[in-house]
């Protein structure tokens, strides 16, 4: 087959003309960044409201029936992680108290309160898989300090230093250090301090008898080689019905589906991806109808010289290739600086490879070959006799 | 030179040229119709960030207001203590004052079907927006608790405006009644407010309640529902021990003395309540919802990116399109037009593209707002505004990729035709 010497032809083509291909290829990258920026947006908000739950460092939580997201921590009896404990399975529990409505953290050089999602947890327990927090043990099992999250929205919550001391829902406290986890759509700052803190700090969290204070999330640590779906099974049946027992996986698909499916957000990121998707396809069929209008008569030359018409769509499928493959790697590297430059003012997460670079690059080449095949219909008509008409 | 003084001809060239394209005008107009639809589009969701922002205020009948020092936005805003607004009524300027408390509050929400037994939420659903949009209110859910927001107020001194003013005139009798409440008719289908005549368990809170009616209340981003009751109920449902917490504090005032009972009040009070206009709490809102969530913020940078976009594909269609007409515009100019009259045809023609594609995306979006209205629930609004601004974005970026490829027409050389 001859196929080899197609290559060229379509390469050639596409890069005859250079300020032409720059054009071409520049549509093309803007239709893929639109589509990885409307993909990062709906990522940023779906991933920034799992990011403390990914942090928890273990393989199965309980939780209250009732807590469907963790935006509204509903909490259970201490008393449950306790017997969860006692299975052979488990390694280690550790309670996590959230708090995400009450707790205020007064700005010590305007004096204004922000509100902040305060999460506590006996710090021996490392809790949350954050290497600062680890590390810094020390500093905040003291009576009245707390940990702050350095990625807190800077303009709302002013800058953390470690030794600075303000208050949290009117309690006097001590900054012992910084953090890096992140802001979501629901908080725009996040403090961590330990349990005994947290129950000075918000008595409402602690109950008539320590079995019965509030825990938001309990987590527990299997022992490597457990079976985890025996072992929630064994946890569900020995358990009251007033906890849940989860993996942290369903955990995590649990809270990304409320946010995604049931908040309007979610759908409303969904239709901007959606959208720029068919715009995408508008610019590129756009750029390959143009080139293939203007080549027309080189095409009905072709033709004319004995080329099928499955051959001059060969053609014309391979330029659209190309220029998927020039389009999506001008539009990655656009991308990259977009995704930094959006992550930096809004401290969302925003992770291109969280986005399915592999997926943007295959809707791409839909799209290209696709708005190719539609543009090639017109050289199926074109007759070599026009060129003389 | 300027131009010739000439009889324009009907229809001008321009507009021939956009008519004689065909199929290929067709092909560049819906690029950039969809490119303008992407910026409505955007600026529609930022719209309707700002919509929902304020719309609570305007259900409410005030012209000062007295929030907690602790107030972020509507869904949190902080208490403050009722003898705050004893004080304030104290002032000859202010008319009326009247409390208002909102809290979070757990609904049970009912299964679908309802007589399905009552799961642990392991079969939660996994449709996708638009399946639950076709299922609506039937789609299979097992018995949930859900958070929704509720308003209590003096049901003899109601804070409302029409037309919750005379829904509630109407259930005034029965809202009087202890656990009896009126559900938002416009709530997220999973609150059950269409089954509300075969579902008889509602529960609020830890509080059995009945549900006397409905009223109309758009939802937001931050809730999915809403509740409306009685201060007394209010305090026994949410548990707030008694009326004397309040959450927000509104002032009637006498028209002309709003700003000096702005800073009477300032001075007067002490520092754990904050006191606004209707006009000042308002932008204040906005503000929150706009800058200073991560919701408001990812909008705006999706119309920032939309506009990018928009721009670059206009341009590029427009800059074809003049491409293909090149040997037409050296043959004019072989026949004597000058550079000044190509550039007015080559304008004119940009600015008939980009006002027919305005045009598509209006139609487009019109049917895309509605879309999204229906799937997630937010309100989609077309402004005058949003329209005369994506209409300047088109007709800036029309004229200037106009002129600048007329501005390479200037090197058209009649000879290169041939």
């Amino acid at each position: 087959m001859a196929f080899g010497n197609k290559v060229p032809l379509a390469w050639r083509n596409l890069t005859e003309s250079k300020p032409r291909l720059f054009a071409s290829v520049a549509g093309a990258a803007f239709a893929v960044t639109l589509m990885f920026m409307e993909n990062g947006f709906r990522n940023a908000l779906l991933d920034s409201m799992v990011n403390v739950i990914e942090r928890l460092d273990g393989e199965m939580v309980l939780v209250s029936p009732t807590l469907y997201t963790l935006a509204a921590p509903y909490s259970f009896p201490l008393q449950r992680l306790v017997q969860a404990g006692d299975f052979p399975e488990i390694e280690s529990t550790s309670p996590v108290y959230v708090v995400t409505r009450t707790g205020f953290w007064r700005r010590p050089d305007t004096g204004e309160q922000v509100r902040a999602c305060v999460i506590g947890y006996p710090p021996e327990d490392d809790a949350l898989d954050i290497p600062e927090l680890k590390e810094n043990r020390d500093l905040w099992s003291r009576p009245d300090t707390a940990m702050a999250d350095l990625e807190s929205r800077e303009d709302q919550f002013g800058a953390f230093e470690p030794g600075m001391t303000s208050e949290i829902s009117g309690r006097r406290i001590e900054i012992a250090g910084t953090f890096s986890l992140g802001i979501n759509v629901q908080t725009n700052g996040n403090i961590v301090m330990s349990d005994r803190n947290m129950m000075k700090v918000f008595p409402e969290l602690d109950g008539p008898s320590l079995m019965d204070r509030k825990v938001t999330v309990g987590v527990l640590q299997v022992r490597p080689g457990a079976d985890l779906d025996r072992l929630r099974a064994g946890l569900r049946a020995a358990l009251p019905p007033d906890v849940r027992v989860l993996t942290k996986d369903q955990f995590i698909t649990q809270e990304r589906e409320f946010w995604d499916k049931v908040a309007p957000v979610g759908t409303v990121f969904l239709i901007g991806v959606v959208m720029g998707f068919i715009v995408g396809a508008m610019i590129c069929h756009q750029v390959l109808h143009a080139d293939i209008s203007d080549r027309l008569s080189e095409f009905a030359t072709l033709k004319a010289m004995g080329y099928s018409n499955a051959k001059l769509l060969r053609v014309v499928l391979m330029q659209a290739f190309y220029l998927a493959l020039l389009g999506y790697g001008a539009g990655l590297l656009v991308s990259v600086f977009l995704f930094d430059w959006v992550h930096r003012a809004t401290s969302l997460p925003m992770d291109l490879s969280r986005n399915n670079p592999l997926a943007i690059l295959a809707l791409t080449m839909v799209m290209c070959l696709g708005s190719g095949a539609l543009a090639a219909r017109s050289l199926v008509s074109v007759d070599p006799a026009q060129l003389f008409a | 030179m300027g131009f010739p003084i000439r009889r324009p001809r009907f229809p001008p060239l321009a507009w021939r040229n956009v008519i004689h394209g065909g199929r290929r005008s067709l092909a560049a107009l819906s690029g950039a119709a969809f490119a303008l639809t992407m910026v409505l589009l955007q600026l529609g969701f930022l719209e309707a960030v700002e919509i929902t922002a304020v719309n609570n205020f305007d259900q409410l009948d005030f012209d000062v207001i007295l929030l907690s020092s602790r107030y972020e936005q509507f869904y949190a805003p902080g208490f403050l203590p009722m003898e705050r607004l004893r004080q304030a009524a104290g002032l000859d300027s202010v008319l009326a004052t009247t409390p208002l408390y909102a809290s979070f509050g757990l609904w049970r929400c009912p299964p679908y079907p309802l007589d399905s037994a009552a799961g642990d939420g392991e079969t939660e659903s996994q449709t996708g927006a638009l399946g639950r949009w076709l299922a609506g209110s039937r789609l299979r859910r097992p018995l949930q608790r859900r958070e929704l927001f509720v308003l209590g107020f003096d049901l003899d001194n109601s804070p409302f405006r029409s037309p919750l003013r005379e829904i509630i005139d109407e259930y005034r009798p029965q809202l009087r009644l202890t656990d009896r409440v009126l559900l938002n008719s416009l709530s997220h289908p999973d609150f059950g407010w269409d089954l509300r005549h075969r579902f008889h368990d509602w529960e609020l809170g830890k509080t059995a309640v009945e549900v006397v009616g409905g009223f109309p209340m758009m939802r937001g981003f931050a809730a999915d529902s809403t509740v409306i009751c009685s201060d007394e109920n209010f305090v026994k449902l949410c548990e707030y021990g008694s009326r004397e917490t309040i959450n927000f504090g509104l002032l009637k005032v006498l028209p002309d003395a709003v700003g000096a009972t702005i800073a009477r009040l300032k001075s007067m009070l002490p520092p754990d309540v904050l006191v606004y206009s209707r006009a000042g709490i308002l932008k204040r809102e906005s503000d929150h919802w706009v800058n200073q969530t991560s919701t408001g913020k990812l909008f705006a940078f999706g119309v920032l990116v939309a506009v990018v976009v928009a721009a670059v594909v206009v341009h590029q269609v427009l800059s074809n399109d003049v491409r293909e007409h090149l040997p037409e515009y050296a043959t004019l100019k072989a026949m004597g037009y000058s550079t000044a009259r190509l550039t007015g045809v080559v304008v004119a023609q940009s600015l008939i593209y980009m006002v027919l594609s305005f045009a598509a995306s209006v139609v487009i979006a019109a049917v895309v707002y509605r879309i999204t209205a229906a799937l997630a629930g937010v309100p989609m609004r077309m402004t005058a505004e949003n329209l005369a601004r994506t209409l300047l974005l088109a007709v800036v970026v029309g004229a200037a990729t106009g002129l600048l490829t007329a501005y390479k027409l200037r090197y058209a050389e009649p000879a290169d035709l041939f």
